[in-house]
């Protein structure tokens, strides 16, 4: 048997995929949603702080503005613009200064403020001026340059950037807040810049507000880099390549996620970014638990189908095997009944069944010996036997009376030949019982000879009490006599001998009849071999095929008749059978 | 001389064996035939038989009961059972009635012979110790009258003839009346008419019978016929005897 197709083999695969599908819709559902939602909220976190955020940045822009407005509008601004004259422009500075206080309360975090008159006029505060710094420098810095240029009327915001103009820290990085800024009669011109630190922008983008995502932080980025750059190793390419709740790599192959939304006060990008595994951990935790429990799921299925089919299979593989014997023949074999299933009930079913055959056989056994006992009472009926001797004790009694020995003598005969042949009802005799049977009937038989023959018996009297199948000797001694001896008229001889050979019985009937000629005796030798029931049952041949079909089956192939001829010399046939012995149980046994 | 019976049913073989020329080389004298063991039982009355060879199935009383009376009897009497039939349980009844052999139908006369030579050496030694001289010798002619009386006694129901009998004893029956009258001492008719009046005077002991049951059992078949003669031998009729043997029994 296959092992696909075995109890076990189909239970295991039943229990594994009714326990693993559902459960794997389920796990998958529920990953699915969870995560979504992990997504979404992450989404609308990211969302609310980015909003807080550029909340923020405005507020510091507006200020910015209002600086801005609160020093251009004032009168002193636009002398300062406007003065060509050195000496106005000490006391110009001092007034400027004094505006300057009270409008840097605003914001006091500022790093300085400096206006710049297209007169070449530098006023600072909040810093000392590097006199080596000069309008001709200033005009060369690259985002003094961009707003020259371009005359944008909406105030511009820089990169980081260093101080070349201020006296001391020049190397401390600030942004800018740059505006061209014209006198109230517009006749010249200046530019406005108040520098702020990168901390201040830093305080309000840090994630003051609790956040409960580990590596996540915000950065800012225009068109062409990172105006606030990013604590993590994260590359502005792929920042600017991709798109709000889109996935990026590290350089140290870390997934983020960023969200970004447009600033456009300032024509910034600001971008939150989260680390995937920090967000995702509980997912993927769930993710291996679920694994976990599918595998030990399917353990339990093989250890459950394990165990159910083995209670399954090992009474059907007993009752198989209990089945398999009653095959053999041996009827005796019972099947045990352990347990009350269906199982069980099959093997009562099964053990009835066997003792209902039982019965059945011993039936039919008993039944074809009635109908044979049948047949020969029948027979018995038909022609009173006690009618036959008694006739036959009358003629006995005529020839007596005529002093007719010979008559007499052959009524004797007859009458035992016939005593003989009808008195059993037993299958197998003695052999001393056969041997007594030929010996009558050679004694009939000679009589009837126009030309008596002789025989002669030698018989080991050892074989004389051994069983032998009924009448085997009496066909082929007919034979002899009549196909044999008869055709050649002339005296004839008929020797029967009876001896053993190892464990078997072998007679030999020996004439020195006609014989057979080659090609008949080779006919015979096939039949003999290979057709001789059919021959015995539909031909009605009771002659050697009838003795050979009846040793054979009685016995087995190895038995059984062999022949030998010579034509004009005679033939030899000869008998083997087995050494049975007397069994008195199946003498008695009715 | 050993004497001997052979008891059969059909006349013709005990009558074929009866002329064997075995029994003459045997020293064997064959005093008669019987044809059942009632009739063998009334020989071994009259003749003090050595060897019985009985068949078995026959009329009134078969082979095996015979065999068993001879037994009971505590008789020297051999016996040889001769059958048609093989049957174990008849065989085994024989051996148990002290049967000295079996012999089956059709009869082998050597097989026969050699069982009587058997017998006939167990015989002789006791034979030699106590000869009996007493009644004996029979003569020709009283052994043709116990033949003839031993049929008689077996065929009462029969209406018998003088003729019938003389013809089985292959005599003519004028000669045959002549010696049955000289030995018995009576005709054959009144021997004929005394034997059936006697049976028929026992029969009428037994109440069950009817009168004429009893002339029919005796060998009248006239009821009125057997009542006359039976008048004239004891005075009275039948019924009359009867109910006196009766009274004669109460008393």
């Amino acid at each position: 048997m296959k092992f696909i197709n075995s109890i076990f083999f189909k239970l295991f695969m039943t229990f594994l995929l009714f326990s693993l599908i559902p459960m794997g819709i389920v796990g998958w559902f529920a990953y699915d949603r969870y995560s979504n939602n992990v997504y979404e909220n992450l989404q609308n976190h990211a969302d609310d702080i980015l909003k807080q955020k550029m909340n923020a940045l405005s507020l510091i822009i507006n200020d910015m503005e209002r600086m801005e407005k609160g020093i251009t509008q004032s009168k002193v601004f636009s002398e300062f613009l406007t003065n060509t004259n050195p000496l106005e422009h000490s006391k110009l500075y001092l007034e400027l200064d004094e505006l300057l206080l009270s409008i840097q309360n605003i914001r006091p975090e500022i790093a300085g403020i400096m206006i710049v008159s297209n007169n070449g006029y530098f006023y600072n505060y909040g810093y000392s001026h590097d006199l080596q710094f000069t309008n001709e420098g200033f005009r060369k810095l690259p985002w003094v340059k961009d707003v020259e240029q371009n005359n944008y009327l909406t105030p511009q915001i820089t990169n980081l950037h260093e101080r070349p103009y201020s006296n001391h820290d020049k190397g401390q990085e600030v942004y800018s807040y740059v505006k061209k800024v014209w006198d109230r009669k517009l006749k010249s011109y200046g530019f406005l810049i108040i520098d702020f630190k990168e901390d201040s922008v830093k305080a309000i983008l840090q994630n003051n507000s609790g956040t409960s995502y580990k590596n996540s932080g915000t950065f800012i980025h225009d068109n062409s880099g990172f105006v606030l750059a990013p604590e993590n190793s994260i590359v502005f390419k792929d920042v600017f390549r991709s798109h709000s709740g889109s996935t990026i790599k590290s350089q140290y192959g870390r997934e983020y996620l960023i969200f970004t939304k447009y600033f456009p006060q300032t024509g910034w990008f600001v971008s939150e970014y989260f680390e995937k595994t920090a967000f995702y951990g509980p997912i993927y935790e769930i993710r291996k638990i679920a694994m976990l429990v599918t595998i030990i799921t399917a353990l339990i299925c093989l250890l459950a189908s394990l165990f159910i089919s083995h209670r399954i299979s090992t009474p059907i593989k007993n009752l198989g095997r209990v089945m398999k014997k009653v095959e053999k023949g041996y009827l005796e074999e019972k099947f045990l009944v352990k347990t009350k299933d269906e199982i069980g009930e099959l093997g009562k079913g099964f053990n009835t069944m066997i003792t209902e055959l039982k019965k059945l056989i011993q039936a039919v056994k008993r039944e074809e010996k009635l109908k044979k006992e049948a047949e020969i009472t029948a027979l018995q009926l038909q022609i009173n036997p006690h009618f036959i001797y008694n006739t036959l004790e009358t003629i006995n009694s005529l020839a007596r009376k005529k002093r007719e020995h010979e008559i007499s003598r052959l009524i004797v005969l007859l009458g035992r030949l016939l005593r003989s042949s009808i008195s059993s009802f037993e299958e197998k005799i003695p052999i001393k019982q056969e041997i007594n049977y030929i010996v009558n009937y050679l004694e009939i038989q000679k009589a009837r000879m126009r030309v008596p023959f002789k025989y002669s018996l030698s018989i080991d009297p050892k074989i004389e009490n051994y069983l032998s199948v009924k009448w085997i000797l009496q066909p082929i001694v007919e034979n002899a006599v009549i196909h044999g001896i008869d055709p050649i008229k002339s005296e004839g001889q008929i020797e029967i001998i009876g001896e053993t050979k190892g464990e078997t019985i072998l007679f030999t009937i020996k004439d020195n009849g006609i014989g057979i000629d080659s090609f008949k005796l080779q006919q015979i030798r096939h039949q003999l071999k290979h057709s001789s029931k059919e021959l015995a049952k539909y031909k009605n041949k009771i002659g050697l095929y009838n003795v050979q079909t009846r040793i054979q089956s009685h016995y087995n192939t190895s038995f059984g008749i062999s022949i030998d001829s010579e034509l004009n010399e005679g033939t030899t046939v000869t008998i083997s059978i087995p050494m049975e012995v007397h069994n008195a149980q199946d003498v008695n046994s009715r | 001389m050993l004497k001997m019976l052979i008891v059969d049913d059909d006349w013709l073989i005990s009558d074929s064996l009866k002329s064997l020329d075995e029994w003459h080389e045997r020293n064997i004298d064959v005093v008669g035939t019987a044809e059942n063991g009632k009739e063998a039982i009334f020989w071994m009355e009259q003749e003090n038989l050595d060897i019985i060879l009985t068949d078995i199935r026959m009329p009134e009383m078969n082979g095996i009961e015979l065999t068993k009376h001879i037994y009971e009897r505590n008789s020297n009497i051999q016996v040889i059972i001769m059958s048609g039939y093989e049957e174990f349980s008849y065989a085994q009844k024989a051996m148990k009635y002290n049967a000295k052999g079996y012999v089956l139908k059709p009869i082998d006369t050597d097989e026969l012979m050699e069982t009587i030579d058997r017998i006939q050496k167990d015989i002789n030694p006791m034979k030699n110790e106590s000869s009996h001289p007493e009644n004996e010798p029979t003569t020709y002619h009283d052994r043709l009258v116990l033949s003839a009386q031993s049929y008689i006694l077996a065929n009462l129901m029969k209406s018998l003839t003088l003729k019938e009998i003389a013809n089985r004893l292959h005599l003519t029956d004028h000669y045959f009346g002549q010696v049955f009258k000289s030995v018995t001492g009576e005709t054959f008719l009144n021997y004929l008419t005394r034997v059936r009046m006697e049976k028929a005077s026992e029969l009428t002991k037994n109440p069950n019978l009817k009168i004429y049951e009893i002339g029919s059992l005796v060998g009248y078949k006239d009821p009125k016929s057997f009542t006359k003669t039976f008048q004239k031998v004891f005075n009275m009729t039948p019924n009359e005897f009867r109910k006196q043997y009766f009274v004669n029994e109460k008393q």
